[in-house]
C-alpha cells in the first residue's frame, strides 16, 4: 500500500470501516424510542414547570411590589378591609429606594403551592372558574401544557419612622407621614393563575388583582408619597396619585438602573399598551423576554426565550 | 424552539423518520446497540431543548449533532469499554478466535476515527452507511463538488493513522 493510489486507499478504508456494521436485520425500533421521548418529555415538563416557576415569581413580585404605590381610595369600605379592583397598568420609571433607609418590605403571603398540572382547559377551567385565554392557533405550535395554582397575595406593612427617613433622605421636605399609617397592612392578590407552558414560552394569566388595606386608608396620599421618594416630581406624583383617584392603575415601579440590565419599553398591543422586559447576553442574543399587560378582566405575564416578534405576535393572539 | 419543528406532530414525524437511521450511524461509531439508541435519542433531545436558530437543514443537524455525541463518547472510552462494546451478538456464529479478532478490528478502527478531525471522521462514517456524496454533503452541511476531494483526504487521514499505530496490515 504504499504507493496505493486514490481508489485502493479509497477501497481499503472501507473494508476497514465494514468492521463497524451494524449487526445484520437490526433495526431501532422507532416507536418505542418515541414512546420513551414521550416519556422523558413528561418527566421533564414539571421540572418546566418549575423553572417557569422563578419567572412568574418575578411577574407575582412585579404585582406585589405595587403595592408601595396603589390606587387611591376609591375603595369600598368594608368592616375589616377595603377592596380595590386594578384594572389597568402603567409602569413609571424611579430612582432607588435612599440608601440608608430600610425599604419597605413586601412578601409573598403564605407559602405557594406550587402550579398543578390540568389535564385539559377544561379542567383548568373548573379550578379557576374563569375562561382561560390562549394564542390562537397558528402562531405557537402543538398543544400547551396547562397548569394551575391557586391566588397570590403580597403584601407589606407601613412603617412610618422608615417613611418619614425616606422623605429626608430623598429632601423631600413638603410632606409629612400621617402617624396613623403606622402598621397599616396593605395586600394585593391575584384570583387562582392558570400557566400555559409551552417548551419555550409561557403565559401566566390572573382575573384583575384586588387590594387590600384597613379601611379609610388613604391611597393617594400614600401613593404620592411613595412617589416622592423615589424622585417623582411632586407635580407628577400629584397627577397620578388623582389618576389612581378616577381609575386605579396597577402601577409598577422600574428602577432606573434596571435600564442598563434589561431594555424596558412600553409597547402596543392589540389590547392595549404593556411593558415588555428583554434581557439580552453579552452576544445581542435574546436571553429572555417578558411582557406584562392587561385587559379590563385580565392580568397577564408572558415569559419566554423566544424572539421579540414571536413573543409579541403571543401576546397579541391571545383571545 | 416553538417554531416549525416543535409543532407535536412534525416533530414526532421527523423522529419516526430518522431516528433509526440515525441509530445506525451512532452505532457505527460506538458499537453498541443500546448505547447507539441512547446517543440518537440524546441529539432529538437536543434538537427538542435547544434546537438551532434556524429550521434550515434539521436533518443534518441532528445527525451532525448524534455524530458528535458518538465521537466524543469514543474520546472519552476506555479500553474495556471498547471490549464490551464490541461483544459479539447472542446468535452470531463464529469461533472465539474470529470473534475476538473482528473485536480488535473494530476497536482499531473506531480508535482511528476517533483520532481523526471529527468532520473526516463523520465523512467515514456516513459513507460507510450508504450515503451518497450529495446526502453527505446535505448532512454536514458542506459543497457537494468538495466531498469527494473531503472524502479521499479522510480515507487518507484514515490510512495514516493506522498505519502508525498498527502497521501494514
Amino acid at each position: 500500500m504504499e504507493n496505493a493510489n486514490e481508489e485502493e486507499i479509497r477501497q481499503w478504508v472501507a473494508k476497514q470501516t465494514a468492521y463497524l456494521d451494524p449487526p445484520a436485520g437490526w433495526q431501532a425500533d422507532s416507536v418505542a424510542a418515541l414512546t420513551r421521548f414521550h416519556a422523558r418529555m413528561d418527566a421533564d415538563r414539571p421540572a418546566a414547570a418549575w423553572r417557569s416557576w422563578p419567572a412568574w415569581a418575578l411577574a407575582a413580585m412585579l404585582i406585589v411590589a405595587i403595592i408601595l404605590l396603589l390606587p387611591a381610595g376609591r375603595g369600598i369600605a368594608q368592616q375589616l378591609w377595603q377592596f380595590l379592583t386594578v384594572r389597568q397598568m402603567a409602569f413609571i420609571h424611579v430612582n432607588a429606594w435612599p440608601e440608608g433607609v430600610p425599604s419597605p418590605q413586601v412578601n409573598l403571603i403564605g407559602t405557594p403551592i406550587p402550579p398543578i398540572l390540568a389535564r385539559d382547559l377544561d379542567e383548568a377551567r373548573r379550578r379557576v372558574r374563569y375562561d382561560p385565554r390562549l394564542p390562537h392557533a397558528g402562531v405557537l405550535s402543538g398543544s400547551p401544557r396547562l397548569y394551575t395554582m391557586f391566588g397570590l397575595s403580597g403584601g407589606t406593612v407601613v412603617k412610618a419612622a422608615d417613611l418619614e427617613l425616606a422623605l429626608r433622605k430623598a429632601a423631600v421636605t413638603d410632606q409629612t407621614v400621617p402617624p396613623q399609617w403606622d402598621g397599616a397592612q396593605l395586600a394585593l392578590h391575584t384570583s387562582a393563575i392558570v400557566i400555559a407552558q409551552w417548551p419555550d414560552i409561557a403565559l401566566a394569566q390572573s382575573l384583575p388583582l384586588t387590594l387590600t388595606a384597613p379601611p379609610g386608608f388613604d391611597f393617594s396620599a400614600f401613593s404620592a408619597l411613595i412617589l416622592r421618594v423615589l424622585g417623582v416630581g411632586s407635580e407628577e406624583a400629584a397627577r397620578l396619585a388623582q389618576r389612581m383617584g378616577t381609575a386605579p392603575p396597577w402601577l409598577v415601579p422600574i428602577g432606573r438602573d434596571l435600564d442598563k440590565a434589561a431594555a424596558i419599553e412600553e409597547i402596543k398591543l392589540n389590547s392595549g399598551p404593556a411593558t415588555l422586559l428583554q434581557q439580552t447576553g453579552n452576544d445581542g442574543a435574546i436571553k429572555r423576554i417578558l411582557i406584562v399587560w392587561s385587559v379590563p378582566d385580565r392580568v397577564y405575564a408572558l415569559d419566554g426565550q423566544v424572539s421579540r416578534e414571536l413573543a409579541i405576535a403571543t401576546a397579541n393572539a391571545v383571545q | 424552539m416553538t417554531g416549525k419543528i416543535e409543532s407535536a406532530g412534525n416533530f414526532d414525524r421527523l423522529f419516526i423518520v430518522n431516528y433509526a437511521a440515525l441509530t445506525r450511524i451512532v452505532y457505527r461509531v460506538v458499537g453498541d446497540i443500546g448505547l447507539a439508541e441512547e446517543l440518537a435519542a440524546e441529539a432529538f433531545w437536543k434538537l427538542h431543548r435547544k434546537p438551532p436558530a434556524s429550521d434550515h437543514n434539521l436533518v443534518g443537524w441532528l445527525y451532525r449533532t448524534g455524530l458528535r455525541l458518538a465521537l466524543d463518547h469514543l474520546k472519552k472510552r476506555k479500553r474495556r469499554e471498547h471490549y464490551e462494546a464490541f461483544v459479539p451478538a447472542a446468535g452470531e456464529q463464529q469461533s472465539p478466535e474470529d470473534a475476538l479478532e473482528k473485536i480488535e478490528q473494530q476497536i482499531r478502527v473506531t480508535q482511528i476515527l476517533a483520532a481523526l478531525k471529527p468532520a473526516q471522521a463523520e465523512l467515514l462514517v456516513l459513507r460507510s452507511e450508504g450515503y451518497t456524496l450529495a446526502e453527505i454533503a446535505s448532512i454536514l452541511s458542506v459543497r457537494p463538488n468538495s466531498v469527494g476531494t473531503l472524502l479521499a483526504r479522510a480515507d487518507t487521514a484514515f490510512r495514516k493513522e493506522y498505519v502508525n499505530r498498527y502497521g501494514e496490515r
